[in-house]
């Protein structure tokens, strides 16, 4: 059983009931970096150079990533961990809770090399509506996590279980993120921001697994608990995970009041659309936007293998911790 | 070899030592590139005898040609300061060091040591270079990392790190598609049909059944093309340049006695030196121009179960909301035409 209170037998590790934790476990541990391996302040030239919407952009754009960082650390420790008996799914949430840190770390460096005013940054989101919403949003499910208990042998509790990890790993880390990821990372389209470019590679790197877990766990808990998969039930996720991206849609449109040089507020928001619709089908539901991906040039960022000119850019594809012989 | 030697000439170098040295030596390094692109229109994969064979033939010829004509260029402009007791002064060219190797290490180098190139008199160039050569040291193979994209070839030696990749330098991150093989898939017409899967194979089109067996085993990735081949290109080519060749190294193994097994077979080969070793990565962002789907490949439909076939959504086709705004983008957008 992968849901329910975790026992004394469950601090074993062997033997590994959930293949697919256990190696997404350590590929996120070859995958660790740390933010000052990035060069940030070589970025301050080309901040010198962007328009007011372009700074604007980046300002809003950080304004959601650094605390919504440590929103998910914590839903993860009161409001997912608790629930699992798997060990090997507690050794990657204990990894993926380090890669939030990590990430807010990475943020607060951008936040100290950057001509910000933080006080201005962060209260962009008390007076910002769209992005109140936002926060209302998820603190509804935030709250459930972290100031409730579940019982988790209940359908309800399950149920509850499944609302929690749909809102903060799909929506949140599965959408909204990747909204924020297309923004910073047409800037490096650009050839601006190389080195801010080269972080948020490797933040993506980190969500990219971290929602290939919530994936998995979504379809361990379905499987084995089948009688959560009921009609009802089954539209009321997909209307959690379209409510979630209609924030994000109104979002975007104060991110981007005019627009800048290839992106504007609708560009984005297809972008966001398409990958919802992904989400949607990887859940096996129906997709509810039926877009194309507007941003070709995504393909460029994350979709190939990458030949780094080792003088003139920072490669972020190295290992650490990379047994040697024989695991593929 | 006229315009290398003449650029010695012209070079304004910020030492003495170094003025010193480039004018009583005169070295240069000539070399090749576009070996993989070459290879490619022939119809040759890069770990093939036939490829080994044709990388020793070019290597000869072209350091036949380099020593031939500095050996003219010396007659002409005089030798380099320091031609008396060179090896070339014994009347000895590139391969013949090889013995001295064997001699020096006590074993056989392991490489095969005979011409694939029938025409060429080594011996009257011999003769030749033992009266005068215009520089101490004429041929290399460079990276070209940058000149290769100028020329519109592939670098040096190197292989296609794959099919579609992106290309990260400092003027910006591009994806860099081989056109060779643009070629002949819209020859059969199969460029439209299978661009995409090969963008989600990380440009290997190995398993890609549409693509017909002969082309597949041509274009194969640097990960995919066995690390032996590099170093038996690189060997081949050894055997006839009097410096170093810039030869990268590609590697899907994460075997250390594999890799040591490789290494040791370049030292064997009396190759040089290798140059950077590219490991295959084995975790990359989720991709997001293709229609990733985890559940299938996991074989589970999760919520899917709950939908009766009488209420199965039929797939429209997805709408195409919006004109991009990015020019890059407008040159590939139909409805912008």
């Amino acid at each position: 059983m992968i849901l329910g209170k975790a026992s004394p037998e469950d601090m074993n590790l062997h033997p590994i009931r959930y293949a697919w934790a256990y190696d997404l476990y350590n590929q996120a541990v070859r995958n660790t970096w740390f933010p000052h391996e990035i060069a940030l302040k070589e970025d301050l030239e080309d901040w010198k150079n962007m328009t007011e919407d372009e700074r604007h952009a980046v300002k809003f754009l950080m304004a959601f990533f650094n605390p919504a960082e440590l929103i998910v650390n914590r839903s993860i420790a009161l409001g997912i961990y608790p629930y699992l008996k798997s060990p090997e799914c507690h050794l990657y949430l204990a990894k993926q809770m380090f890669e939030e840190a990590n990430h807010c770390v990475a943020f607060e460096y951008v936040l100290q090399t950057f001509p910000f005013d933080r006080d201005k940054i962060f209260n962009l989101h008390l007076e910002t509506p769209s992005m109140g919403a936002k926060e209302n949003y998820v603190m509804k499910y935030l709250k459930r996590m972290t100031e409730g208990t579940l019982d988790i042998e209940s359908i309800e509790g399950k149920k509850d279980f499944i609302r929690n990890l749909v809102a903060t790993n799909i929506v949140m880390e599965g959408v909204w993120f990747y909204s924020g990821f297309m923004v910073a990372l047409s800037f490096r389209q650009r050839n601006q921001l190389r080195n801010f470019g080269s972080m948020i590679n490797w933040v993506l790197r980190d969500e990219s697994l971290h929602l290939k877990f919530g994936i998995n766990l979504v379809h361990a808990v379905l499987e084995e608990n089948s009688e959560l998969i009921t009609k009802d039930f089954a539209h009321e996720i997909g209307a959690i995970v379209v409510e979630g991206v209609d924030k994000e849609v109104a979002y975007n449109k104060d991110l981007f009041p005019t627009g800048i040089l290839g992106l504007n507020a609708d560009y984005v928001n297809q972008y966001v659309q398409y990958v919802a619709d992904r989400r949607l089908e990887e859940l096996g539901l129906p997709k509810h936007y039926n877009v194309t991906n507007p941003a070709k040039w995504m393909g460029a960022a994350t979709d190939v293998f990458e030949l780094v000119n080792f003088f003139e850019q920072q490669n972020t594809n190295y290992e650490v911790d990379a047994k040697a012989s024989g695991e593929k | 070899m006229r315009q290398l030697d003449n650029l010695i000439n012209i070079n304004e170098l910020p030492i003495p030592e170094a003025v010193k040295s480039d004018k009583e030596n005169r070295a240069i390094g000539l070399g090749v590139m576009g070996f993989s692109d070459t290879i490619e229109q022939l119809g040759i994969p890069y770990d093939s005898t036939h490829a080994y064979d044709f990388a020793d033939e070019i290597f000869e010829f072209v350091s036949f040609m380099a020593i031939d004509e500095s050996a003219n260029l010396a007659k002409e402009r005089g030798s380099y300061k320091h031609f008396k007791g060179s090896g070339w002064s014994k009347g000895k060219v590139p391969i013949d060091t090889i013995e001295t190797l064997e001699k020096d290490r006590g074993v056989t180098i392991d490489v095969d040591k005979k011409s694939k190139h029938k025409g060429l008199g080594w011996d009257a160039l011999r003769a030749k270079v033992k009266k005068g050569i215009r520089n101490a040291t004429l041929l290399a193979v460079a990276p070209n990392a940058n000149i290769g994209l100028i020329a519109g070839t592939t670098p040096g030696i190197d292989p296609r790190f794959a099919q579609v990749f992106s290309r990260n330098k400092i003027s910006g991150k591009y994806l860099d598609i081989n056109h060779n093989l643009v070629i002949e898939l819209k020859n059969l017409n199969l460029w439209g049909k299978v661009k995409d899967i090969i963008i989600e194979l990380q440009g290997n089109i190995e398993s890609i059944s549409e693509i017909p067996e002969h082309i597949r085993a041509v274009y194969k990735t640097s990960f995919t093309i066995l690390p032996h081949a590099y170093i038996e290109i690189a060997a081949r080519a050894q055997k006839w340049v009097d410096q170093a060749l810039s030869r990268n190294m590609y590697l899907e193994t994460r075997d250390v006695d594999e890799a040591m097994n490789i290494y040791t077979s370049a030292w064997k080969k009396g190759v040089k030196t290798t140059y950077y070793l590219h490991m295959k990565p084995r975790h990359t962002a989720e991709q997001s121009t293709v229609a990733v789907n985890k559940s299938e490949k996991l074989g589970k439909i999760g919520f899917a179960t709950a939908f009766n076939q009488t209420e199965k959504v039929t797939p429209q086709a997805p709408i195409e909301k919006v004109c991009p705004i990015d020019p890059q983008e407008r040159l590939t957008c139909d409805s912008c035409q």
